[in-house]
């Protein structure tokens, strides 16, 4: 066969696609599938603005926003980036909004603050980046006082938008403190084009054979500053619910301490009884008034946790959980509908490995230490987890007492195939490296030990 | 263009992209992951694509892309060193599927969008984002190292 024969053959042979191809598209959409759900998901809150788009039309014939239309401009963008948070649009219909109509521009880059929707102890602002040819804009916000002094109490987020979106993050004060009557609002912003998508051409003088750069931090494009008085009209403090009611939950006792109702979110805090045999990790609940109106905890007001503060120890001290407001709905009754609790058992906290053998202590159902491999100085071990829930705390002992951190800890998720990660079901590889380890055990600290489903719930009434 | 639109010309492609992406990596499931890859990233950019008559240039480059993603992650798997130009004899010696994996990357690239993908020399141009007139010089030093007699026009993929 001549080198011509031999092309038309190769030709031939690799017109005679494999039958894997024909799902090439399919597997496509599913991936760009996952891919948008997985980025609603995960925070950050900016992101929401867009999947809530979809939700603009139906939020705009309900009466309150066509009412609340006329008084609020661009009410369309502000309705849709709220959707999702029933307090946010809830303060919106109840014209609960400071308009700030305010717009900078650096190196091409416009930031317009839009919005506020504030109380006595979180500011939520909105704000849209544009210009420049980017595709995403991540905004790192910062809060002083008006001249530049320090102000303490108080978290704040940071935010990732796409150009001309509406997005928005908060400000949270811890409960003793609350919103400055004006602040100064600081915002560097990033800019990202869609790297990695494989469209950008490479550089002229790049081989197949060279090693991939590492992903760098996006330089700063641009900073705001503005200046903002906060109308104390929407300052004023909520609504406090004394509640002391203690409640058995899995064998553990709980003191139901106070519901504080703001207009733009709600906060419970609960204690644990010292005497009880496991620390709470977590807490799944929601809130019912006499109409049957649900308010979910974990409000999209709080950030990504539903944990806001815990005390020194992490335990006996108060801890506050999120939850959606009813301000609005001003409900005669409500109910707490306790659906799940997550625990760490007192005298499981710590859990010791013997790093030569590989054996371990008690370990939580579905977690297994796999392996010990001394490298040089270090230690990589792994284990197997079921989910990606993080089982692991990010502290660890060694035998003489001395106290140490992991800097950086895997999960390796398997799947069949691309985009088909199941992050929920099966099992998932840990690893860790123990660094510059010269002993033979280890004492890992667990997150928790159990976790509890209560159904039907455990109702308490509080109000 | 939108994500409809995109599907219909991106399933249409996709034998094309195989069979380049396998000329590239030497593997049938590598292909096809690279030819997902290569799908998947352009599902998530078509509608950044306003010239929809270069689609087919467009989504080459994405494969292409993919495809030497996929050749560094699998390095030590894929022994596919290219041979200089002056080793015509060591190219006389191997397959034609061979001969192209170690040809000189320029060269490759241009015979496997002439010759094995069907694009048109302007169409490979903009693919590769070089003057048509390097794309003759290539293709003309590609095709006497595999020692093929190919004309204008005879390029498989356009008949």
């Amino acid at each position: 066969m001549n080198r011509n024969e031999e092309y038309w053959a190769l030709v031939a042979q690799l017109s005679n696609t494999p039958p894997e191809l024909e799902g090439t598209v399919e597997r496509a959409k599913s991936r760009a599938r996952k891919r948008t759900l997985k980025r609603w998901l995960g925070i950050p809150v900016a992101s929401l603005g867009g999947v809530a788009a979809a939700f603009v039309l139906l939020v705009n014939c309900c009466v309150p926003f066509a009412l609340a239309c006329g008084r609020i401009p661009g009410l369309r963008d502000l309705a849709a980036a709220v959707a999702l948070s029933p307090s946010l649009k809830a303060a919106v219909e109840n014209d609960f909004v400071q308009v700030v109509d305010q717009e900078q521009t650096e190196n091409d880059i416009t930031f317009r603050l839009d919005y506020l929707i504030l109380d006595a102890m979180q500011i939520n602002f909105f704000y849209s980046v544009s210009g420049g040819d980017y595709d995403r804009y991540h905004v790192y916000p910062s809060i002083t006082g008006p001249d530049g002094e320090k102000l303490e109490g108080y978290s704040i987020v940071s935010s990732e938008t796409t150009p001309g979106d509406l997005g928005d993050f908060n400000v949270n004060y811890a409960d003793d403190l609350q919103v400055p009557e004006a602040l100064r609002l600081t915002c560097a912003v990033t800019a990202q084009r869609e790297s990695g998508d494989g469209t950008a051409v490479a550089p002229a003088d790049s081989s197949i054979w060279d090693e991939p750069e590492p992903d760098r931090e996006p330089e700063v494009v641009a900073t705001f500053t503005f200046d903002l008085e906060l109308d104390d009209r929407f300052t004023v403090p909520g609504e406090t619910i004394a509640l002391d009611k203690w409640v058995e939950v899995d064998g553990q006792r709980l003191l139901l301490r106070e519901l504080v109702v703001n207009p733009t979110h709600a906060r419970l805090a609960v204690s644990s009884a010292p005497d009880n045999t496991a620390w709470l990790d977590g807490l799944d609940f929601y809130l019912e008034d006499e109409k049957g109106n649900r308010y979910e905890a974990g409000s999209r007001s709080s950030g990504s946790s539903r944990l806001v503060s815990s005390g020194e120890d992490g335990t006996n001290d108060v801890i506050h959980y999120y939850l959606e407001s009813s301000f609005f709905r001003s409900p005669k009754h409500l109910t707490l509908y306790i659906t799940g609790a997550r625990w760490l058992d007192k005298d499981k906290e710590w859990v010791t490995v013997d790093l030569n053998t590989g054996e371990a202590g008690w370990l939580p159902d579905g977690l297994k230490f796999l392996s010990a491999d001394r490298q040089g100085e270090d230690v990589w071990c792994t284990m197997l987890a079921p989910g990606i829930q993080q089982f692991i705390s990010w502290n660890y002992r060694d035998p003489e007492g001395g106290e140490h951190s992991f800097d950086s800890m895997g999960t390796t998720v398997h799947a069949t195939e691309p985009g088909q990660e199941n992050l929920e079901e099966g099992l998932h590889r840990l690893s860790f490296t123990l660094r510059d380890y010269p002993w033979d055990t280890v004492e890992l600290k667990l997150n928790f030990t159990r976790e509890t489903e209560f159904s039907p719930p455990i109702a308490v009434e509080l109000q | 263009m939108t994500q409809q639109e995109y599907a219909v010309r991106a399933d249409a492609l996709k034998g094309r992209l195989y069979g380049m992406a396998f000329l590239y990596l030497g593997s049938q499931s590598l292909a096809v992951d690279a030819v997902d890859e290569a799908v998947y990233l352009g599902l998530r950019s078509c509608h950044k694509l306003r010239e929809e008559a270069f689609f087919n240039t467009w989504l080459t480059r994405i494969l292409i892309n993919a495809c030497n993603a996929e050749l560094r992650r699998h390095r030590r798997e894929i022994a596919m060193a290219e041979l200089p130009e002056t080793a015509q004899e060591a190219f006389d010696a191997l397959p034609l599927r061979d001969a192209v994996g170690r040809l000189p990357r320029e060269l490759k690239d241009v015979i496997i969008l002439r010759y094995f993908t069907g694009l048109t020399l302007a169409e490979t141009a903009r693919t590769l984002d070089i003057p048509q007139g390097t794309v003759v010089t290539r293709q003309r030093k590609a095709l006497r190292l595999l020692r093929l007699e190919l004309t204008d026009g005879e390029e498989a993929a356009n008949s």
